[in-house]
């Protein structure tokens, strides 16, 4: 083996669960995912080869794999975005991720991965192309468009009324 | 131009986006980064034999029963499965715990994801481990004691009782010469036995497969007396069970007693 993939475990870890979290939801699910990548990785790393990409976009590969079972395998999947830091109330901040988390739901599915390749795995367009088997500069169009959907829908849902008595669907105070 | 320049416009959805991300729990990193690097020291596919052989009088007797090939502790195929689904502390397979009892898998009913995979074992994690047991009611071996050869048959069964693997089982067995210091102890062929190598392959849905060697036994002829022994070697060659290279014999041992005394010489 040219090159030992899972020589250092934890950020490798670190990354694919957020990657996962993001597809699927921060928990359990998500651990169980992840302890499958790396047991998939672990038993195939002597297929890794570093000419074709770095150990964290061969494991993303994996991932996207496992996620794309454990949606398959599930009636519905139950996201719990995390907690985040800001200075909004519990229940702006709980509307907040509603209405992302659906916006982002109405996206196709290359579209959710591609998101949760940038700002869960926190990759590169560089990076993600690597996963994708794309060039740079097509995962950047790709990345724009899939933004200026996700801005046109958060908008559409802000713009519609919300009935007598209906639970909010979109946070109007937060601005894009 | 920037590499992302073109998003700056989408500056503040971007973090938003970013606000969703989730970290992973340390506990969870430590302990799964821990197992990663132990099972890259030490990473082999992890099965045991336990030979519970029976050794059969007779003139020429030998059994060829018992054991059980079996998937040590799971830490190969579930390893990182047993971190959230067993509650028994995953054994260690030293030297000195190498007897320790086959660590289950245990599923959760109430969780569909669990339960669909409760009476199934396959290579790979969802699935229980495939356990292969030699039937321990093993037909016991008697030859003549100075003439012809003794077949050795016995047959593989999946364990636990209802559960039946995802894929194909494969098990291969190639006898080898004994290994005792003492070397009267040990079976060599051709002499006490016929090399060979069977291969058997559990099907999918199924849970049993007789494997049989025809003539493995000779005869003996020298007028031996004592035990010998052999074995036979087991591996999974396509890694369809895993199976440790240290435990993975069948030991078969060969009583012989001494014959009749030789006849008096006629007289010439």
């Amino acid at each position: 083996m040219p090159r030992d993939p899972l020589a250092n475990p934890e950020p490798l870890i670190r990354r694919v669960y957020s990657y996962v979290a993001y597809r699927i939801g921060h928990g359990a699910e998500a651990e169980d995912v992840t302890s499958d990548v790396f047991e998939r990785a672990l038993r195939g790393r002597a297929t890794y080869d570093p000419g074709r990409g770095s150990p964290i976009a061969w494991l993303l590969g994996i991932a996207r794999r496992c996620v794309s079972e454990a949606v398959a395998s599930r009636l519905e999947t139950v996201a719990e975005p995390p907690d985040v830091a800001d200075t909004t109330s519990v229940e702006e901040r709980s509307v907040a991720r509603l209405t992302l988390a659906a916006a982002i739901a109405e996206l196709d599915e290359r579209e959710q991965d591609l998101l949760a390749l940038r700002y869960g795995a926190d990759l590169t367009a560089r990076r993600i192309g690597e996963v994708l088997g794309l060039q740079t500069n097509a995962v950047e169009v790709a990345l724009h468009r899939a933004l200026a959907q996700l801005r046109e829908l958060l908008e559409a849902s802000e713009a519609r009324p919300a009935g007598p008595g209906e639970r909010p669907e979109s946070l109007s105070s937060e601005r894009l | 131009m920037a590499r992302f320049r073109k998003h700056d416009e989408f500056s503040d959805l971007e973090a938003r986006l970013r606000g969703r991300r989730a970290e992973a729990p340390s506990s969870f990193v430590r302990q799964l980064a821990a197992r990663a690097s132990a099972e890259r020291r030490s990473f082999r596919p992890r099965t045991r034999l336990v030979l519970a052989g029976a050794l059969i009088s007779g003139a020429l007797a030998a059994s060829a029963s018992a054991g059980v090939i079996g998937l040590a502790d799971g830490s190969a195929t579930h390893f990182f499965r047993i971190v959230r689904k067993l509650t028994a502390p995953t054994p260690k397979l030293t030297a000195a715990s190498k007897k320790k009892t086959v660590a289950t898998l245990k599923f959760d009913d109430n969780k569909p994801a669990d339960k669909q995979y409760a009476n199934q074992c396959g290579p790979t994690a969802p699935y229980q481990r495939c356990t292969i047991e030699v039937d321990p009611d093993a037909p016991k071996i008697t030859a003549t004691p100075t003439s012809g050869t003794q077949d050795v048959d016995f047959v593989l069964t999946i364990k636990p009782d209802k559960v039946t693997p995802v894929a194909p089982v494969t098990i291969q067995c190639t006898t080898e010469d004994g290994n005792d210091k003492n070397a009267s102890k040990n079976a060599t062929a051709p002499e006490d036995y016929n090399t060979e190598t069977e291969t058997v392959t559990i099907p999918a849905g199924e849970t049993t497969e007789p494997m049989d060697f025809p003539g493995l036994i000779n005869a003996d002829t020298t007028g031996e007396t004592g035990d010998e022994s052999f074995f036979l070697s087991c591996t999974s060659p396509d890694n369809s069970a895993d199976i440790d290279k240290d435990d993975q014999v069948v030991t078969i041992t060969i009583h012989n007693e001494p014959g009749p005394p030789p006849k008096p010489a006629p007289p010439v």
